[in-house]
């Protein structure tokens, strides 16, 4: 085998791609029109992709190679974000488009696959580097890998095979290991990658480089000066359309199963001894295995389910969940879930670390904010009502992921003036103003990765069981529900009374983000 | 005795009041405030009305991305006695932001036999603990005795040698400099960043890097009779790889755009080739398969970015200016 590159220059431009095919299963889906496609154009516009590099979309709809990159051109004329649409680019783009009909549950759609890829690759100089993304129905995964696996197509004699997934991995714990069993009969562990698009977002990234690149903060980071931990993802929209789906999924499964307990993994893991794939990912699953799993009786009082009813915002009447459409009148599906988690190590014993997340919030944000503790004394008081109040207030760094992402420290300053009246200040870094460049979107990250074999961002089989095992207990109770405890919250507001409840009895309150 | 002066701590009073200023202005049309940025202090050096306004436009652009205080240093070379200055501050609303974000800008004209007063004055106008870079926008500056005071405020001095008509005095003088314990940074090598990153994605292919010890010709098409720097660091870098290599240099008859036109390599049969097919683009082939790459335009603001983005030691280009100078003969 050659030697590296010697013509790379990493502090100028990266490292490049092989030639590579992308397989598309769900061609025709919103995930491949939305987000896959216009983020391969832009990788392409950004020079990122190989000579050769193509794309074949394969769904049940008969299609021609020709309609198919009509489609796809619309698709990136009305989705690429913040980049200009270049004709002659598009041209060459469009033509490394392939499309081939076929039924994933029908085995020799496969063997004419196969076909069409040998035929490409030749033509294309690819190698037979091949990455499938299954961009379709969660109940499609095992049949499309075992399509692929029986056809010969996950085998890398000639080149390498990698297959993407998109969360949700299995419904519950048992259909996970499932899933897991179904996948691995066709292909290796080291040839999965699962998307958590979370992980993509640079903000998250940059939690990893804040805390280890900085060391100023590195010596706070425990049970010692941190009091509790937040972690807030709130959307302002309620189901938009998916109501049938979100039905089934509900905001526990939909959003802290998954990415909500990797950001907290990454909040919390410890350092690894390199920045690999397979030793960051040891690092946030050793942490996810370290998540104490409640018992039965524990429960409820350490989470919260919500589901939103109707009301008013802004003078503007919303459904509730109940209402929308598709969606059953008596669904006792959780759009709001919030949970109290606790790690057991030398870190982070006893400290609390607080996760909600919730559909119809008063506004879209996704932050971690890290409240450290008071001071040990206190100097600066104040008569209030003839008692005495403490004016220092804690510290809380605040992570924001979006919008506006950045980092915050709240910190107390005397109050100009005569005495000594501390005031809460904030001091912020803002990543868009700090870096005018543009950021890439979570996609684009991922896609690049899973070409170049890096699976840093992507989740392992070991983290999904880890989280299932973390989610599935309370799953469990909440399935005991009765229906007349929903809806608990109005649309608009920051979740139902309860969970203000469950903070309360640590002494604590939710921060308004 | 000079009749004019510049006062650093009364640029500084000044400096402030503009940002008290810009904070109730925008408090009065909004509740967010302005944010201000700072990332480095950026030494720009012209000399002439020309250079002096299109720095100050390429600083302008630069802040969105390197936000900092820009310290604009206008030299007078055919006039005596002047020294004067004036700040003001660059805003801008970012995409998508509530905030806008100013950079703060200081203006110094100067006479040529008032550098020793800029010098000092400047001392005390750089931001501190952030880094200082110095850029010479006007090459000429780099080679008269009176500038070299300002050379000592930076560590860091870019340049864009394609401005200076003889490489092989261009490329002398970044290499005295280099040896002098500056870290140089030449506009001229970015420009070559994109034809690089072409040349290395003809050997991410196993087949083209197996090829390296065979290689035994290089061709650099380009514009002009005279080899430029670009094309002398473009030899020196491909050879430095290629150790097989005869570096060849041809004169394109028709050019599309100012320097190198096409980099041709071939290792018996096998032809890969990047050539500029129009103004902004690259067309690659490699074995007779044909990519495309875009080229934008380059702008100055464009190419200090990228240098600016570079922070410490840059190996490949010291060590292609090392060898740069053999192919200006």
């Amino acid at each position: 085998m050659p030697g590296d590159n010697p013509f790379l220059d990493p502090q100028r431009f990266e490292r490049r791609i092989e030639p590579c095919i992308i397989v598309i299963f769900g061609a025709n889906g919103d995930l491949t029109k939305r987000k896959l496609v216009p983020a391969l154009y832009r990788l392409a516009y950004e020079r990122r992709l190989p000579p050769g590099f193509a794309i074949v979309g394969v769904s049940r709809t008969k299609l021609s190679d020709d309609d198919f990159r009509g489609k796809m051109r619309e698709s990136v004329q009305e989705f690429l974000e913040n980049s200009p649409f270049d004709e002659t680019l598009w041209q060459e783009f469009a033509r490394g488009l392939y499309y081939e009909s076929g039924d994933i549950g029908d085995a020799a759609s496969f063997e004419v696959l196969g076909k069409r890829l040998d035929a490409i690759g030749t033509e294309r100089g690819t190698g037979g580097n091949v990455l499938f993304y299954l961009s379709t129905q969660p109940s499609q995964y095992a049949p499309a890998a075992a399509g692929l696996g029986k056809a010969g197509l996950s085998k890398q004699d000639k080149g390498w095979r990698r297959l993407i997934i998109e969360k949700p991995f299995g419904h519950d714990q048992q259909s996970a290991k499932a899933l897991e069993v179904a996948l691995h009969q066709h292909f290796e562990e080291q040839q999965l990658y699962r998307i958590d698009h979370y992980l993509g977002k640079e903000t998250v990234q940059n939690i990893l480089a804040f805390r280890f690149g900085n060391p100023i903060f590195e010596p706070l980071w425990n049970r010692n000066y941190i009091n509790h931990v937040q972690i807030t993802a709130a959307e302002s929209i309620g189901v938009e359309g998916r109501g049938a789906y979100y039905q089934e999924a509900g905001a526990l499964r939909d959003m802290i199963q998954n990415h909500l307990l990797q950001v907290m993994a990454t909040v919390t893991m410890e350092p690894s001894a390199v920045f690999e794939s397979s030793a960051v990912r040891d690092e946030r699953a050793k942490l996810l295995r370290s998540i104490r799993i409640w018992k039965p009786e524990e429960v409820m009082q350490n989470t919260v389910a919500g589901q939103y009813g109707p009301a008013s915002i802004g003078g503007t009447s919303v459904p509730g969940f109940r209402q929308e459409a598709n969606v059953s009148p008596t669904s006792m599906t959780d759009t709001f879930a919030a949970a109290t988690f606790f790690v057991e190590n030398w870190r982070w014993a006893d400290v609390p670390f607080y996760i909600r997340t919730g559909k119809r919030m008063p506004k879209r944000v996704t932050d971690i904010a890290i409240r450290f503790n008071s001071v040990p004394h206190s100097l600066f008081k104040t008569i209030t009502d003839g008692e005495q109040v403490e004016t220092a207030r804690p510290n809380v760094l605040v992570l924001r992921i979006q919008p506006e992402e950045g980092i915050s420290l709240r910190f107390s300053s005397k109050q100009p003036g005569a005495g000594m009246t501390l005031r809460p200040v904030s001091m912020d870094f803002n990543y868009g103003s700090s870096f005018g460049v543009r950021t890439p979107a979570a996609y684009e990250t991922l896609l690049l990765d899973a070409m170049l074999g890096d699976a840093t961002l992507y989740t392992r089989q070991d983290m999904v069981e880890a989280s299932w095992s973390v989610v599935q207990p309370i799953l469990n109770e909440w399935s005991a529900r009765k229906d007349d405890v929903f809806p608990n919250y109005d649309a608009g507001t920051w979740g139902p009374k309860t969970s203000d409840e469950m903070l309360a009895r640590r002494g604590h309150t939710w921060r308004v983000p | 005795m000079p009749t004019t002066a510049v006062h650093p701590e009364q640029i500084l009073k000044e400096l402030a009041n503009l940002w008290v200023d810009l904070g109730k202005e925008d408090a009065a049309k909004s509740s967010n405030g302005v944010i201000r940025a700072c990332s480095m202090t950026l030494l720009i050096a012209t000399a002439g009305d020309e250079d002096a306004e299109s720095a100050s436009e390429t600083a302008a652009e630069l802040m969105r991305q390197h936000p900092g205080r820009a310290i604009s240093l206008r030299f007078q070379p055919d006039v005596i006695d002047v020294l004067d200055s004036r700040v003001y501050a660059r805003c801008w609303m970012p995409y998508g932001q509530h905030q806008q974000l100013c950079s703060e800008q200081i203006e110094i004209s100067a006479s040529m036999d008032r550098i020793p007063d800029v010098y000092s004055a400047v001392l005390g106008l750089s931001v501190p603990d952030l880094p200082v870079m110095l850029w010479v926008k006007t090459a000429s500056l780099l080679f008269r005795r009176e500038f070299d005071p300002l050379l000592r405020m930076a560590r860091t001095v870019i340049i864009d040698s394609s401005q200076i008509a003889e490489p092989t005095v261009a490329l002398q003088r970044v290499q005295e400099l280099i040896a002098s314990g500056w870290r140089m940074k030449d506009l001229n090598w970015a420009r070559l960043t994109i034809w690089r990153e072409a040349i290395a994605q003809v050997f991410e292919q196993d087949s083209w890097r197996e090829l390296i010890p065979s290689i035994d010709e290089v061709t650099l098409s380009h514009r002009g009779s005279d080899i430029a720097t670009d094309a002398c660091y473009m030899a020196s870098w491909l050879a430095s790889r290629l150790p097989a290599a005869k570096v060849k240099f041809v004169n394109a008859a028709d050019t599309l755009n100012e320097g190198l036109q096409a980099v041709a390599i071939s290792a018996g049969v096998r032809q890969a080739s990047v050539t500029a097919t129009d103004p902004e683009r690259l067309t690659v082939e490699i074995d007779g398969m044909y990519h495309q790459m875009l080229m934008p335009p380059r702008t100055d603001e464009a190419l200090l970015h990228e240098e600016l983005s570079i922070l410490g030691k840059d190996c490949s280009f010291e060590q292609s200016l090392a060898n740069a100078l053999i192919y200006t003969q």
